[in-house]
């Protein structure tokens, strides 16, 4: 196993000191004698608190090891003793729920270590993997219980497929699900959490101010999933447009073969709904399926109307069907560009997105990502459903994807959207007032909890406590004629 | 006259008191109750010839009556009979003459033994040993060995001093270790507990199931469930009383008295067999047998020390009268005390798994105990040591993971010999061994550090014999087949192999 740690900060996390919440980074420090290289990051302390359930609750942890012994085999008598997380030795009970939790996290990090070994660490993995089953199922009480269940399926799923295909690349293959099921998860999930919305109506949002003029709107859709999103902002179009100058809305969906028949049959089938709605409601519109044979995008292969306004809207906040590195998108763009986009809406999820990240690092925000999904979801009898069917899945592709791509050079040097579409010929757009009230009267419909915050002028992003979960952007080509 | 008598070397001390105690309790003349001696009268019986058939193996009566030997000896206990105190020395009278039945017969077979062996010689001297490929086989094993891969990291952690991390693989740890588990499982609850150990300074996690803390009679029961069961004594006694008679053999007209210098940790199981070996000679048994045994140096050596009250000595006593050996014990506190040899004894030392606790620091006290055994001019020295892969990389991680391996080993060769899943004499076997994870020390030195040892020291290899090779051999296909013997070095070097890995070595020397 490699000898670097990169997750010293994230497992710091997990081990922080029974103080009280508002205390400070010094009081650890000071009872060690420095020489541990522990960096108690107090903001993450509530994450996990969050992730532990019990909100508010403080979090046991084992007193920390001595650190004195300088030679051999030999003890500092100074030092305190050392007691294992889960509170064997501790003279005062922790939180049980808690103290399970933190095994689930060590057990799970350890799974996923484990799995980077390829075949020499195969056994610790199954081992590992195992013992998680035991101690998990999707019917568990608490919040890190169902999540470690999921992550241990994710996980033994890629082991599975490890010892199957060895050889072969691993097929990109997702869950099966009744596309019906999906979908009414996704709704579901609506009701549960700003998560989904948040994306679609800020960019909705910014997409109806910026064609507010134009007499005829055409929005690329890069996936459009399920389509979702353009319900409401047909809706809008209808309520805005009450006399008898109407917009007309075209949307080109594209899909891509190596996605497979799913996504395009997906893809058709959000046409036939969009357009059956689209035709209730009185909305002009049309649909268009660009089929990719290959991942390249080519403007050629659109068909333009003189005098629309472009939009592209790039919705990458929910589980898709393929595992694409940034590289599809990115080129996607760049011929993008080139029909000179009013506006480019940018909507991803906060993780996993910095390059040149270790396998273990990713997992890590992968755990922590999700656990802020799962603690923030409003309970209800809907849950259970939702999880199985759409987190779960989302959780294995998820572990699909930074398996695959660890050593992916080209996601590695990949840094941050913002400083691509920067330097590669876009800029900003700002969010206007009117969509910052927005998101936030959204946010007051669900938990204490969630926040947004401005990423800059031209963007927000959603978090739950102290995690971001999803981020809103709007671009502009730099030639566009707009402003 | 012959006299069995315990003599003390030492001041009094706690260990002579009890065994003294033995002794008296071994003088009573009267039968022993448990014994069963009619087994034995079976094997002097006149109709039975000595046969070596060409088809047995000269190990085979080894095999045949090992465990009997043991069973024979456990019945030796002095159990009712009255304890006298007070008197430091006590004289029997002299045991009966031994006969020797069929004293012609045996001859007669003997000498057609030799013909026969002489055949089987000529047959066999084109063999070499073997000189095996040095195929490896620890890649393979080592993706199933998962606990190391837990517990290594640990060690170097806690070596980098880096908590979380260390945090992090202790908590993994305890959440798959398990004593009821495979040899994974139960490697890593005594690698969790060797490594909590060391980083905490309250030592409440020792492990208690030791040999030193065992009843008795479990302890008895434990060592013969586990000859029975794994080689890993077994073969290294075998082979050790093998080269003992092929010493001895070098000059069958030679009536010396037999000094054996007991540096091991069978707990007195090697003798038995042993005794009943020297009575089948065609000579038959010296004339007397002394066994002096070095007691424990230090006690963290794991299989060095018995449960306290452990008496042996006269078990062994007792059935060596029921041989008609004249047999008697010492025992000896300090190693390098052994001037109590006389030119009159054939001495022969046996070192079996102890030399190594002595300190390589100046003094260097191993090779200064090499140097004395040297003094004493044995007509031979079986070593036996354990065979690692040796570095002199003093760190913590390293050393710890070097005794992981030892420990794997064991736990994983004793694993395929008791099916069963939690028995208690596997746990007073698995505890004991455990004790390595805690010594200091370095016990995995290799072949070829010991070798230069010895021959520093003055000592020049000699090569087992056919008899004992094969012998060996014999008694290996007793045991699960992962186990393997190979000779090497012109027959000088028996190793041991558990799964193609190194375990442990018998050498011979003189």
């Amino acid at each position: 196993m490699a000898m670097n740690y990169p997750y010293d900060d994230f497992l710091d996390l997990f081990f922080s000191n029974n103080k009280a919440a508002t205390a400070s980074t010094s009081s650890c420090v000071e009872q060690n004698d420095g020489s541990l290289d522990m960096d108690w990051d107090v903001d993450f302390r509530d994450l996990i608190e969050s992730m532990m359930s019990d909100e508010g609750a403080p979090t046991e942890s084992p007193p920390t090891i001595p650190c004195d012994h300088g030679q051999e085999g030999i003890c500092n008598s100074a030092s305190t003793g050392f007691s294992v997380a889960d509170g064997v030795d501790d003279a005062e009970e922790p939180n049980p729920d808690e103290s399970k939790g933190l095994r689930l996290v060590h057990l799970l990090v350890a799974a996923a270590e484990a799995s980077t070994g390829l075949d020499k660490t195969r056994e610790l993995t199954r081992v590992i993997l195992a013992r998680l089953k035991e101690l998990v199922s999707p019917s568990d009480r608490t919040n890190m219980e169902r999540l470690a269940d999921h992550f241990t399926d994710g996980l033994s799923k890629l082991l599975e497929r490890a010892n199957v295909q060895r050889h072969s690349s691993p097929h990109q293959h997702r869950d099966v699900h009744h596309q019906v099921d999906v979908l009414s998860a996704i709704q579901m999930l609506q009701n549960m959490s700003p998560y989904v919305n948040f994306g679609y109506f800020t960019a909705s949002q910014a997409i109806l101010e910026a064609v507010k003029y134009e007499r005829r709107i055409h929005i690329l859709d890069y996936d459009i999933t399920e389509g979702v999103q353009w319900a409401s902002l047909m809706q809008a179009l209808v309520c805005k447009n009450t006399g008898p100058l109407t917009q007309h809305l075209r949307i080109t969906a594209l899909s891509r073969a190596t996605n497979g028949k799913k996504s395009i049959a997906a893809v058709q089938e959000a046409g036939r709904r969009l357009t059956a709605f689209a035709e209730s409601i009185g909305q002009p519109f049309s649909y268009h399926h660009c089929k990719l044979d290959t991942d390249a995008f080519s403007a050629s292969s659109l068909k333009l109307v003189r005098g629309e306004a472009v939009i592209i809207n790039c919705m990458l906040h929910l589980p898709r069907f393929s595992h694409q590195t940034p590289n599809s998108l990115i080129s996607f763009l760049t011929e993008a560009k080139t029909l000179n986009p009013k506006l480019v809406t940018l909507v991803h999820e906060e993780v996993c997105l910095m390059g040149n990240q270790s396998y273990l690092y990713r997992f890590m925000d992968l755990l922590h990502q999700f656990s802020a999904i799962f603690d923030s979801l409003e309970a209800g009898p809907t849950r259970a459903f939702v999880e199985r069917v759409f987190i779960g899945p989302w959780v294995s592709s998820w572990l699909t994807r930074i398996a695959i791509t660890a050593d992916d050079v080209e996601f590695e040097c990949f840094a941050s959207w913002k400083g691509w579409l920067e330097t590669n010929g876009f800029k900003p757009v700002d969010v206007s007032f009117a969509n910052r009230c927005q998101a936030k009267l959204l946010l007051s419909l669900f938990n204490d909890g969630y926040r947004v915050e401005e990423l800059g002028q031209n963007g927000l992003v959603l978090g739950w406590k102290s995690r971001r979960l999803v981020s809103a952007s709007f671009w502009a080509s730099r030639d566009s004629s707009n402003q | 006259m012959y006299s069995m008598s315990l003599e003390e070397t030492e001041p009094p001390n706690q260990t002579l008191d009890q065994v003294l105690g033995w002794l008296e309790d071994s003088m009573s003349l009267t039968p022993l109750p448990e014994f069963d001696d009619s087994y034995l009268l079976h094997e002097f019986d006149g109709s039975q010839t000595w046969e070596w058939d060409q088809a047995q193996d000269p190990g085979y009566d080894f095999i045949h009556s090992y465990s009997q030997d043991l069973s024979a000896l456990m019945g030796c206990e002095a159990t009712n009979l009255e304890v006298v105190t007070g008197a430091p020395v006590i004289s029997s009278d002299p045991p009966p003459v031994f006969h020797q039945p069929n004293e012609q017969s045996m001859k007669r077979n003997h000498d057609g033994l030799i013909d026969d062996q002489l055949v089987k010689r000529s047959a066999r001297s084109k063999r070499k040993a073997k000189k095996s490929s040095e195929m490896s086989c620890k890649d393979g094993n080592k993706e199933k060995r998962w606990a190391e891969q837990l517990l290594n990291p640990c060690a170097l952690a806690i070596t980098a001093r880096n908590s979380s991390r260390v945090q992090h693989y202790l908590c993994v740890l305890s959440e798959l270790a398990s004593s009821s588990g495979d040899a994974n499982h139960r490697l890593a609850v005594f690698g969790l507990q060797a490594l909590q150990h060391h980083i905490s300074t309250s030592s409440s996690v020792t492990s208690s199931v030791t040999f030193a803390s065992a009843e008795v009679k479990m302890f008895q029961k434990t060592l013969l469930k586990f000859y029975e069961v794994s080689p890993w004594f077994a073969l290294p006694n075998n082979m050790a009383n093998s080269a003992i008679l092929q010493i001895l053999a070098q000059d069958p007209r030679d009536k010396k008295d037999l000094h054996i210098l007991d540096i091991g940790v069978s707990h007195g199981m090697q003798w038995p067999t042993l005794l009943e070996a020297l009575c089948c000679r065609p000579e038959g048994p010296p004339p007397r047998v002394r066994i002096t045994i070095v007691s424990h140096l230090t006690a963290d050596i794991p299989f060095s020390v018995g449960p306290p009250d452990y008496n042996y000595g006269s078990q062994l006593i007792g059935f060596a009268r029921s041989l008609n050996i004249n047999l008697q014990i010492n025992v000896v506190d300090k190693f390098l005390q052994l001037s109590d040899t006389s030119s009159h004894e054939t001495v022969i030392v046996c070192a079996q798994f102890r030399l190594h606790q002595l300190k390589q620091s100046t003094p260097d006290e191993k090779s200064e105990a090499l140097r004395a055994l040297r003094n004493l001019k044995p007509k031979g020295v079986v070593l036996c040591e354990y065979n690692g892969e040796y570095s002199s990389s003093g760190d913590f991680a390293a050393g710890f993971a070097r005794k992981l391996e030892y420990l794997w080993k064991f736990l994983d060769s004793t694993s395929y010999g008791f099916k069963e899943e939690s028995s208690e004499e596997r746990k007073l076997m698995e505890g004991e061994a455990a004790k390595v994870l805690m010594s200091s020390g370095e016990m995995n030195e290799g072949k070829d550090i010991w070798y230069e040892r010895m021959r520093k020291a003055g000592f020049a290899a000699e090569a087992f014999g056919e008899d004992a090779i094969d012998g060996a051999k014999s008694l290996l296909r007793k045991y699960d087949s992962n186990w393997e013997l190979r000779m090497e070095d012109e027959d000088t070097f028996a190793g041991l192999l558990w799964k193609g890995e190194a375990v442990s070595f018998c050498s011979l020397w003189k």
